[in-house]
């Protein structure tokens, strides 16, 4: 493209018009008839046509425009020429001859017909740009491609006009053949084009009823152009503009035709498809916003206001189902007193709501006062004439509730109504169970979250190594439950450097259980620094818990301090299970359960009272076994419990095996039995075994 | 879940709180839930009777000592009875012989109150 600015343009337009206009008078006043000037003067306005064309191309802003704004332009377009004729035939009574091509005879209609041409080609210009954005509305493959074609053949039709100096009625005659071929072209476009009027299919009722009735106003306007302004002044002014003007005028003929003959096929059913309209929008605006909310409460509310928007009922709520009690109840309502949400009928299954439930489908009641059964509702709400109600049904086919609308005159609402209600209720329950989905998914995340950090944490508790004690071995496992327990044994040392041996349970499961379990080794491990008395540590320990953790949680625990040299033990057992105590040789192992309340049941009045330690003097080859109640309690696929004789069982004959062999029996015994249940409580064993004097074994890692 | 279920009548002025089944972390609420009504009524004399009762967990037993102060408090109390000998073992173990009177049956734990 030419890249002229703008501004030339603007200049060059009214030097060309005045020059056409003085060639004109000078033409007129000189009888003269040059086929130069003639043809010259149909370049320069051909020329002037197609800037024009270009600089409203550039100029003229259609998109900003409303539909309504873009026909009222066209109509001001289109009435303005008359009432420019109008206003010019006041003041001049221009003459021309009759044949065509016709010529001025007069100098007012010189003057006349150089003012109309002009004010033509600014009037058609922008209604070609109209009806062009009325075309493109809708744009598809060819539509660019037709256009083109339309304005090439016209300016084709027009310099053929011009040159052959005939006009565009289909003479059929060798002279005319050229005039006919691109005249028939053109109109072939023009019908092409004339079928591009998307734009008006959605129009709101009101505004396809506004333009049609305008539009024949506006289109009996147009037919007249050609008559009363084109063919006898614009003719003698320019025939490659008058044959443009020609064309256009078809052109607007021919699309204005089609538009309202299209309007007037739609009209009748304007309504119901406005209504289908509002209907889809709704249904996508509903989809959108349910699953944009997360919230039960605020989706109940909002599935009420939706469907009163959308249906315009007067009342609308939304019931939920409670298999439990197998009642429903008024969850969200809009227009409901409280003495009807207290009195409402519709909260069993029966009756109304049976048919229902039934068939799942809505059910529409147009006239409540016909029908002798619900008569009664009148009473319980006046203004419930008209009922509708939609069954929400979940995933799994199960009932969630049911949405209510009411309207206070009969017949308020139509068949299309019902579908509607039905298709907003299945939307309704699915996303009503999204979000108890989502928050039953949030849930386990954070259960299985906390899960893990429990895990961790215990872990972290545990020794990872065990001591080496003097003339001892020692052994121990700790089997971690599928719910994480409170399972903990550790290897403290006394003030007088003897060592011990603890183990404990924190009641419960879970996070807590393991963060009791943390601060629990941390208080013994500190006391037993400062302490030489287990009892006393344990006296300690007690009234630091009872203070600390809540009422309803407590540890048992079982503390043994050993005497390396010695082979001694003292043992204190708060509130834990027994230690089991197995002396070389045949006989059986003996329970050892000297007496002792837990910890944290109790202040320390109680506890410090009960609480006595047990000595035992082991010999050599004697072993002592202490575990957690998650050993005794380890059930198998029928639901036995392991106990505390199988424990004593396996505990028999163990002086002639290593505690590591031990260990290893007891494990492979308890695995064994549980076989593939899943352990519900975390389970630890820990063993002691005194080998006699002088005896050193190395430090075991586990 | 396994079974549990606790039933509720009154002696005169004893509640008698009777649970049966398995008492266990998903359970023990519904334990809960009775013992606190009962403290809402104001019935701070309670025998929880543990006939009919097959197992019960450390969260079974925390139960007793989220109430026990408060009633205590109101010069009332727990009385433990009905217990079988699995089942006594675990409060023994723990100690509970110390801080409840446990008794055979209801009829010897609701003297026990009327003896106070």
């Amino acid at each position: 493209m030419l890249k002229i600015p703008l501004k030339i343009l603007y200049f060059l337009l009214p030097v060309l018009f005045a020059i056409i206009f003085i060639v004109d008078i000078l033409l007129y006043y000189s009888q003269l008839e040059i086929l130069f000037i003639i043809t010259f003067r149909e370049i320069i306005i051909a020329v002037a046509l197609i800037i024009l064309f270009f600089v409203a191309g550039k100029r003229l802003h259609l998109e900003n425009l409303s539909l309504r704004q873009k026909l009222i332009r066209l109509s001001f377009l289109i009435l303005s020429n008359y009432v420019l004729v109008f206003i010019l035939n006041l003041f001049m009574s221009p003459e021309y001859t009759d044949e065509f091509p016709q010529h001025a005879i007069s100098l007012s209609a010189v003057i006349f017909s150089n003012i109309l041409g002009i004010f033509v080609i600014f009037t058609l210009i922008p209604v070609l740009f109209i009806f062009r954005d009325f075309i493109f509305y809708r744009q598809k493959r060819w539509t660019n491609l037709l256009f083109r074609l339309f304005l090439f053949f016209s300016i084709v039709t027009g310099i053929s006009v011009a040159v052959t100096r005939q006009p565009l009625n289909f003479q059929m005659t060798s002279q005319s053949f050229y005039n006919d071929l691109f005249f028939a072209i053109t109109i072939l476009l023009i019908l092409l084009l004339a079928l591009r009027n998307d734009w008006l299919t959605y129009l709101p009722r009101k505004e396809k009823m506004l333009f049609f009735f305008l539009g024949i106003l506006v289109y009996g306007a147009i037919l007249n152009l050609f008559d009363r302004v084109y063919s006898p002044y614009l003719t003698p002014y320019s025939l490659f503009l008058a044959a443009f003007g020609n064309i256009m005028w078809l052109f607007m003929v021919i699309y204005g035709g089609f538009t309202i003959v299209k309007l007037m096929f739609h009209l009748p059913t304007a309504k119901a498809f406005d209504r289908k309209i509002k209907e889809v929008n709704s249904l996508y605006d509903l989809s959108r916003i349910l699953n944009n909310e997360l919230d039960f409460r605020k989706l109940t509310r909002l599935i009420t206001q939706l469907i009163a928007r959308v249906l315009e009922s007067h009342s609308t709520w939304l019931e939920l189902y409670d298999p439990q009690e197998k009642k429903l109840s008024v969850i969200s309502q809009i227009n409901l007193t409280s003495t009807q949400i207290l009195t409402n009928p519709f909260h069993t299954l029966d009756g109304f709501n049976r048919e229902i439930l039934t068939n799942k489908r809505a059910i529409l009641i147009n006239d409540v006062a016909v029908l002798k059964e619900l008569r009664f509702l009148l009473n319980w709400k006046k203004d419930a004439r008209t009922i509708l109600a939609a069954p929400l049904f979940s995933n799994r086919d199960q009932l969630m509730g049911i949405l209510y609308a009411t309207k206070p005159h009969p017949f308020g609402f139509d068949v299309e109504d019902v579908s509607l209600l039905e298709g907003f209720a299945n939307q309704a329950a699915i996303a009503l169970e999204n979000t108890e989905l989502l928050k039953e998914s949030i849930e386990r995340e954070r259960l299985q979250q906390e899960l893990k950090i429990a895990r961790d944490v215990q872990l972290k508790l545990l020794p990872q190594t065990i001591p080496a004690i003097v003339n001892h071995q020692i052994d121990c496992f700790s089997l971690t439950a599928s719910e994480v327990g409170g399972d903990y044994y550790d290897f403290i040392q006394f003030a007088d450097d003897k060592p011990g041996v603890i183990i404990g349970d924190v009641s419960g499961k879970g996070t807590s259980a393991a963060f009791y379990m943390a601060e629990f080794k941390g208080v013994i491990q500190t006391l037993a620094r400062t302490h030489q008395d287990p009892v006393k540590m344990l006296s300690q320990a007690n009234k630091i818990f009872y203070r600390n953790i809540e009422r309803k949680t407590f540890i048992s625990s079982i503390v043994g301090k050993i005497n390396p040299e010695s082979g001694e033990i003292q043992i204190v057992r708060a509130g834990h299970t027994p230690a089991i105590y197995c002396k070389n040789g045949n006989a059986a192992p003996q329970i050892l359960e000297p007496a002792g309340l837990g910890i944290g049941l109790d202040n320390g009045r109680v506890f410090d009272k009960v609480l006595s330690p047990q000595l035992i003097k082991m010999q050599p080859g004697d072993m002592l076994l202490l575990y957690t109640d998650g050993l005794t309690e380890a059930r198998n696929a029928s639901g036995e419990e392991f106990g505390e004789e199988r424990v004593c069982n396996l505990a028999h004959h163990c002086s002639r095996m290593s505690v590591l062999e031990v260990r290893e029996k007891i494990m492979k015994e308890i695995l064994r039995f549980v076989g593939d249940t899943l352990l519900h409580d975390d389970l630890t064993i820990l063993l002691v075994k005194y080998d006699g004097p002088e005896t050193e074994k190395t430090k075991t890692k586990i | 879940m396994e079974k549990f279920e606790v039933i509720y009548s009154q002696e005169e002025d004893v509640a008698i709180v009777n649970i049966r089944g398995f008492l266990d972390a998903h359970t023990a609420p519904l334990f809960e839930q009775e013992l606190q009504k009962r403290v809402d009524e104001k019935k701070f004399k309670i025998v929880v009777d543990l006939e009919g009762l097959q197992y019960i967990s450390s969260a079974g037993l925390g139960v007793f000592m989220g109430f026990i102060e408060e009633i205590r408090g109101n010069g009332g109390d727990i009385k433990i009875c009905g217990a079988t000998p699995k089942v006594y073992r675990v409060f023994d173990l723990l100690g509970f012989p110390n801080l409840f009177e446990f008794a055979e049956n209801r009829m010897e734990a609701v003297v026990k109150f009327n003896n106070q």
